[in-house]
C-alpha cells in the first residue's frame, strides 16, 4: 500500500487496519473509469444482408477500452456481438465492434428474414486496451 | 443511500441532490475494479494451409481469485490495421476470440481459419477484475 491517497472504511472498521474488503473506497484500486459514451442511435438495417457502419470518434489518443449494447427496438439490451450462426439464436443479426485510436467503430449485420431497427449505444472508458 | 461514505458531484451540481449519473465518484457505487491485467501474443509456425482446417491455440492466465471474476478480451482480427475488437468476435476474418473463466484461470481462444490466414501473429489483451460475476 502507498503512504499517500485516501481510504473510506465500512461503518465501524478501523480504515487504518482495514483490508480491502472492508474498505469502501481507495485510491489505490484501480477503477474502470468512463470517458464518454454516445448518446442512443438508431437505424433500419434491412433483412438478408442489410449492413449499418457507425463511428463513434471518442476523442482520445489511444486505443480505449470499450462497450457496446444494441437493441432491436425491442426492450431487451444486448452486449454484441450476437450471431445464430455461433450462438444458435434468432433473430439473425450480428454486431460487432473495435476500436482504434480515433474511432470506436460498430458493424452490425442483419442476416435475418426481417428488417430491425437497431438502437446501439457506446460506451468508452479511460482505461486503454493497448 | 447509506449514511456514510463519498460523494463528489460535477462542477456546478449540488451533491445533496445529485443524480448517480451527476455524480463523479460515489462510494455507494459498485466499481469495476481491476484486479489485473496484461498482454498476449502469438507467434507460431506458419499456419496458412490453403486445404487446412480450424486450429485452435488456447491461452490459460492465472488470476487465483477463488471465484470467478468479470473480464474483458480484445484483439485483432489478425489483419494488422490497429484495431482491436472486443470479444467475443466470430470468424468473418480469419480468427474467432472468445474466453471464459473458472476460479483460478481466464482462457482466451482462438480459433483460426488456417485457409485465410495471411499472418501468424496474433495480439490480444485481458482485463481481469476483481468483481465476481
Amino acid at each position: 500500500m502507498s503512504n499517500y491517497g485516501m481510504r473510506v472504511s465500512k461503518v465501524g472498521v478501523d480504515v487504518k487496519t482495514a483490508t480491502e474488503d472492508e474498505l469502501i473506497i481507495s485510491s489505490d484500486f484501480k477503477n474502470v473509469k468512463r470517458s464518454v459514451q454516445s448518446s442512443i442511435i438508431s437505424q433500419l438495417v434491412t433483412n438478408t444482408g442489410g449492413n449499418w457502419e457507425y463511428d463513434f470518434p471518442h476523442g482520445l489518443s489511444y486505443i480505449p477500452t470499450f462497450r457496446v449494447f444494441y437493441d432491436l427496438s425491442d426492450g431487451n439490451w444486448r452486449d454484441g456481438v450476437e450471431d445464430s450462426e455461433f450462438t444458435g439464436g434468432l433473430p439473425d443479426v450480428m454486431v460487432r465492434s473495435c476500436a482504434n485510436s480515433t474511432n470506436i467503430h460498430v458493424s452490425v449485420f442483419n442476416f435475418d428474414v426481417s428488417d430491425y431497427t437497431v438502437r446501439l449505444k457506446v460506451f468508452c472508458f479511460i482505461e486503454r486496451v493497448k | 443511500m447509506s449514511s456514510y461514505g463519498i460523494k463528489i458531484s460535477r462542477n456546478g451540481i449540488d451533491v445533496t441532490t445529485a443524480t448517480d449519473e451527476e455524480l463523479s465518484l460515489n462510494s455507494d457505487s459498485l466499481n469495476l475494479r481491476v484486479a489485473q491485467k496484461g498482454g498476449l501474443s502469438l507467434n507460431t509456425a506458419p499456419y496458412h494451409d490453403p486445404e487446412g482446417d480450424f486450429v485452435t491455440y488456447t491461452f490459460t492466465i492465472p488470476h487465483n481469485l477463488g471465484y470467478i471474476p468479470g473480464f474483458w478480451v480484445f484483439g485483432i482480427n489478425n489483419d494488422s490495421d490497429g484495431t482491436f475488437f472486443k470479444s467475443p468476435f466470430p470468424a468473418h476474418g480469419e480468427i474467432s476470440v472468445s474466453a471464459n473463466s473458472d476460479a483460478n484461470n481466464l482462457y482466451v481462444s482462438l480459433v483460426m481459419a488456417t485457409w485465410t490466414m495471411t499472418t501468424n501473429l496474433w495480439e490480444g489483451y485481458y482485463y481481469i477484475f476483481t468483481n465476481e460475476l
